[in-house]
């Protein structure tokens, strides 16, 4: 008794992480052992146990020394990201993986982590001087900096994450909500306007209402229609007159896959047969004919979802998402009730982290967005990833140990 | 103000960010509950057509055996390509020409087809690969994705007869076929062409099992669905008991070799084909495997028509064959009695037209020996008084003028004529009484083909009882090894016993003192006619019927030789050497021949019968 009062564990946290990743190593081992990468599975349970060693040691870490140690990881971090452009292996057309000996790993999946970490560490050190203001640029500027690295991997999969995340981010830290929206809407317009224009419309309306009842200036009342109507239309001139045919046949792929069943639209059929071949109950461990017979390429990583959907069913796959909504619900939770600065701002940024892994990638398994390579946390396989959402979990549970003890 | 530290985590944030969230987490359960609940049963199948192929097991087709239970059908394996167009890579189209020495256009041919008819399925493309070609492709097996081959079955005829016109040959079904049928046919499978093969199809051909194979994305077998469980095994198809005697069939075959037309003998007690044969004929080996377009162009271009078959689809006058049915007509109708006597002159006019007879004047004579001696003007002066449509009713109820009903497909009506008839060629009013008078002998408008005579003949036989002739007897069902008898119908003539009697005594007269004294057999008491169908074309040809034993006949045979003269000379001595057969059996007909030693080995090695040579001196 005495040692859990010493060091309180959040089990909210640390059972649902445990569940994703029981999910995950069960799907791998179920999509890979009988193929050609069946090491695979062997390699996930080293990465799972090396990222468990990682989280424990970060659990035991005092939270002002990761206010410290933000720096350095930071550092390091945009030195890898510099290093993998330099000397990295190319992988599938980016240039992502470091090796070191056999092991590689991705820089840019760890930057996820740092940059969070400096990002809450920077704004909850007091610093005289400098207006709030500022202080919020030079903190966006630590957490996009990465994102031009990146994207000259590129990875746009991974430099999307950063900038979703930045948006939220930004609001929780105390923007505005009618500029967050304004700041917003016109990307939104442009995306809607390129699924359905009705939705587009809809959504221009929609947004007029909230201006109004938000009793902005007519300033800002006719930035935002301006904006926004320039953004959709233009995004609709620009498919109709200025790509073309071949270009223009890409994006109708991605709104009917069907149009090329073979070709790019195939990932994406495969994956809609997986989940919905599945059913209600699944089709049962190492029984599912989409996995076992390779129909998905490399469903081990950021299609790992449709094992897990195919083999488990509906049930499953709720099983599934609702942890994750039990772990992201827990995570807002904190972030809202511990007043220190660093915690919640960390906290958020995991949340938002996880959040958007988790929408971006199932949304595309399932044929809601363009195909978008990020894995699902604790589930794909992938050490750097595993890695990294570990060294968050660790970081979150020490935060939650140490919530009372300080304020900063 | 956009920007203030103090709203940081507020409320406000909070509820914003759970509204947020909870939204999304919406839109992807509903995803997830539209692709796994409601569309989940069609997406089931789309996975299945996936991994899952279909892979039909060939069911065994059905044997045949005589009526002696002599195995004269049955089937052997042979090794057949399929592939399946989804998983076929066409950069393989060498190797695979290569291994089968086969033309790359023709290849490529093949697997277009099979991939309209179906991607997915494997098709038959070549039949028949050799079992070296098979080994082959098996080591290249890793380079031809959806190349595979199956075990099919091949016709195999082991006995003496060749029985083409009757077996019928097999072929590959046709695109109809295959829409009629779907659930039966696929592309590539093999089906009956002509003759029982045909007719019993469905009998024959079994139902095919179904085999499922997991396939991977690739398209190479890795297993197989649910530990086999879910596979069908395929039902065989039931065998036929046939009435044709393999003995009787094969020497008649041996007997007709050289010749151009039919012969046909029947049970007459019950309608039994005994024997069908129409020659000339053909090797049915020739089509049972890989049916090439080559060996059939030759087929269906011969000038002889191989394919048609003469003992069923021919339609020439009967001669004077015809003559006991006129008899027995002008008997039941009145128009003469046993004792009336109607005078010969060697020439009987008609108006100023005049109808020869043969053998000059025969004087006066009654039924009997009018039949005896095939006298040309008392059957003449019987047509005169016959009305027509009763002669084309009695005709019908004699097997003629209709099809027999027979169990293969190819047959043809025959031609008895009815008032109807001449009205409609010639116009009411555009014919006269003389155009008939011919039609007393069997000559001019009346057609019938070598199975309708033998019909009648058996008739003639029986004392006045129309059996539908028939190759079946009865089925033999594998699955619940029962046999089934095939029914037949039978039906009497409207010829009263008296009167068959009367005329059945004429066809006996005809073999014991007529024109074909050369049919009587030591023993076994023969009836018969000879006939000659006169033909405006060449040659006449030649007929002949009969029946035997006299008292209690157990065979009737017709026999027809186009082309060939007078029946007593080209057809009667084929007639009676089938009886000779069928009454003393296969080892007199053997001792025969050595004591004759008129087997002849040609240069070529064909067997040429020169029997019915000799025999035409000796009759």
């Amino acid at each position: 008794m005495k040692l859990t009062k010493r060091f309180p564990i959040d089990w909210v946290i640390v059972v649902p992480v445990l569940i994703l990743i029981s999910f995950g190593t069960l799907a791998i081992y179920s999509s890979t052992i009988n193929s050609e990468v069946s090491e695979n599975f062997y390699r996930q349970v080293m990465w799972v146990f090396i990222s468990i060693a990682l989280a424990v040691s970060l659990y035991f870490i005092n939270l002002k020394t990761f206010q410290i140690l933000a720096i350095l990881l930071y550092a390091i971090s945009i030195v890898l990201l510099v290093a993998v452009l330099l000397v990295g292996k190319e992988v599938y057309g980016s240039k992502s993986w470091l090796f070191i000996g056999p092991i590689g790993i991705q820089p840019s999946e760890l930057t996820k982590y740092t940059a969070i970490l400096m990002v809450a560490s920077y704004l909850s050190i007091q610093k005289s001087g400098r207006s709030a203001t500022i202080q919020l640029f030079i903190a966006m500027a630590f957490l996009l900096f990465p994102v031009g690295l990146i994207l000259m991997q590129p990875d746009t999969g991974t430099a999307l994450v950063f900038i979703g995340m930045s948006v939220p981010l930004l609001f929780w830290l105390g923007l505005d909500d009618l500029f967050t929206f304004m700041l917003v809407s016109p990307i939104l317009s442009a995306a809607l306007a390129f699924f359905n224009f009705y939705l587009f419309i809809g959504f221009v309306i929609l947004g007029i209402f909230f201006i109004f009842y938000r009793r902005s200036s007519l300033l800002k009342a006719f930035y935002y229609i301006t904006t926004n109507i320039a953004a959709g239309f233009g995004t609709v001139f620009f498919i109709q007159q200025v790509l073309l045919p071949h270009q223009r046949k890409r994006l109708e792929i991605l709104m009917d896959p069907f149009i090329d069943p073979k070709g790019a639209g195939y990932n994406v059929i495969q994956s809609e047969v997986a989940i919905g071949s599945g059913g209600l109950v699944g089709k049962g461990f190492m029984h599912g004919t989409q996995t076992q017979l390779g129909f998905l390429p490399k469903q081990w990583t950021d299609f790992i979802f449709c094992v897990i959907s195919e083999e488990y069913g509906f049930v499953g796959s709720m099983i599934l998402i609702l942890t994750f909504a039990v772990l992201m619900w827990r995570l807002l939770n904190l972030a809202s009730r511990i007043k220190q600065r660093f915690a919640s701002i960390f906290l958020m940024g995991m949340l938002l982290v996880i959040s958007i892994h988790l929408f971006i990638n199932l949304g595309m398994t399932m044929g809601l967005l363009p195909i978008i390579g990020i894995p699902l946390p604790f589930v794909s396989y992938g050490g750097s990833s595993m890695l990294t959402f570990m060294a968050f979990t660790g970081t979150a549970l020490a935060i939650y140990a140490q919530r009372k003890e300080e304020n900063l | 103000m956009i920007y203030n530290p103090n709203w940081f985590g507020n409320l406000f944030r909070q509820q914003s960010l759970t509204i947020l969230g909870s939204f999304l987490f919406l839109v992807i359960i509903s995803r997830l509950f539209y692709l796994q609940i409601i569309k989940s049963e069609s997406l089931l199948v789309e996975s299945k057509k996936n991994a899952i192929r279909d892979v039909p097991i060939i069911p065994i087709r059905g044997n045949m055996f005589d009526r002696n239970g002599v195995l004269v059908v049955d089937s052997y394996p042979y090794y057949s390509l399929t592939v399946t167009p989804k998983d076929y890579n066409h950069d393989a189209d060498e190797l695979v020409s290569d291994l089968l020495n086969i033309d790359t256009l023709l290849l490529k041919k093949k697997i277009l087809d099979a991939k309209r008819y179906s991607p997915f399925v494997p098709s038959v493309i070549f039949r028949d690969i050799s079992f070296s070609q098979m080994v082959s492709l098996e080591e290249y097996g890793f380079k031809l994705s959806g190349i595979n081959y199956r075990v099919e079955t091949k016709r195999n005829y082991p006995a003496q007869m060749k029985g083409t016109h009757i077996f019928g040959y097999l072929s590959e079904v046709n695109p109809k076929m295959i829409e009629k049928q779907p659930e039966v046919y696929n592309l590539g499978d093999i089906t009956g062409g002509s003759g029982l093969e045909k007719f019993y199809e469905n009998t024959l051909r079994g139902i095919k099992g179904h085999e499922f194979w997991l396939v991977n994305a690739t398209g190479q077998l890795t297993g197989s669905w649910e530990n086999e469980e879910k596979n069908i095994p395929a039902l065989n198809g039931d065998d036929l008991y046939l009435t044709i005697d393999d003995g009787l069939q094969g020497y008649t075959e041996k007997m007709m070799v050289g010749k151009t037309g039919g012969a046909v003998a029947i049970d007459p007690r019950n309608g039994e084909i005994l024997a069908l044969v129409s020659k000339p004929d053909f090797d049915l080996n020739a089509l049972s495997g890989v049916k090439s377009s080559s060996i059939w162009r030759d087929l269906v271009n011969d000038p002889t028509k191989p394919l048609f078959n003469r003992a069923t689809l021919t339609r020439y006058p009967p001669g004077s064959t015809f003559k006991p049915f006129v008899a027995a007509v002008a008997l039941q109708e009145g128009v003469i009695t046993e004792d009336t006597k109607l005078v010969c002159n060697g020439i009987y006019y008609f108006g100023n037209r005049g109808f020869k007879c043969h053998g000059g004047r025969h004087g006066a004579l009654d039924v009997r020996t009018a039949i005896q001696r095939s006298c040309n003007s008392f059957f003449y002066q019987l047509m005169t008084k016959i009305n027509l449509d009763k002669l084309h009713n009695y005709g019908m109820e004699f097997g003629m003028g209709q099809t027999t009903g027979i169990d293969i497909y190819e047959q043809r009506n025959g031609l008895i004529p009815s008032t109807e008839y001449y009205d409609r060629v010639y116009g009411k009013r555009g014919w006269t009484k003389g155009f008939l008078i011919s039609l007393g002998i069997g000559q001019g408008e009346v057609g019938v083909s070598p199975i309708q005579s033998a019909a009648y003949a058996s008739v003639m036989a029986n004392g006045g009882i129309l059996h539908q002739p028939h190759f079946v007897r009865r089925i033999y069902h594998k699955q619940t090894g029962t046999f089934e008898d095939m029914p037949i119908s039978s039906k009497p003539v409207s010829v009263s016993a008296k009167n068959m009697a009367i005329v059945r005594e004429g066809m006996r007269r005809v073999v014991q003192a007529g024109t074909a004294v050369s049919a009587a057999l030591p023993d076994v008491e023969v009836s018969g006619k000879t006939g000659t169908a006169q033909n405006p074309h060449g040659k006449d040809h030649a007929w002949f019927i009969c029946f035997a034993p006299y008292d209690n006949p157990e065979i009737a045979i017709s026999v027809m030789i186009e082309n060939a003269g007078f029946g007593a000379v080209a057809a009667l001595p084929i007639a009676r050497q089938m009886m000779k057969y069928h009454f003393y059996g296969r080892n007199f007909i053997l001792d025969e021949e050595m004591k004759m030693g008129v087997m002849v080995l040609s240069g070529t090695g064909d067997v040429i019968m020169s029997r019915s040579d000799s025999l035409r001196v000796a009759d």
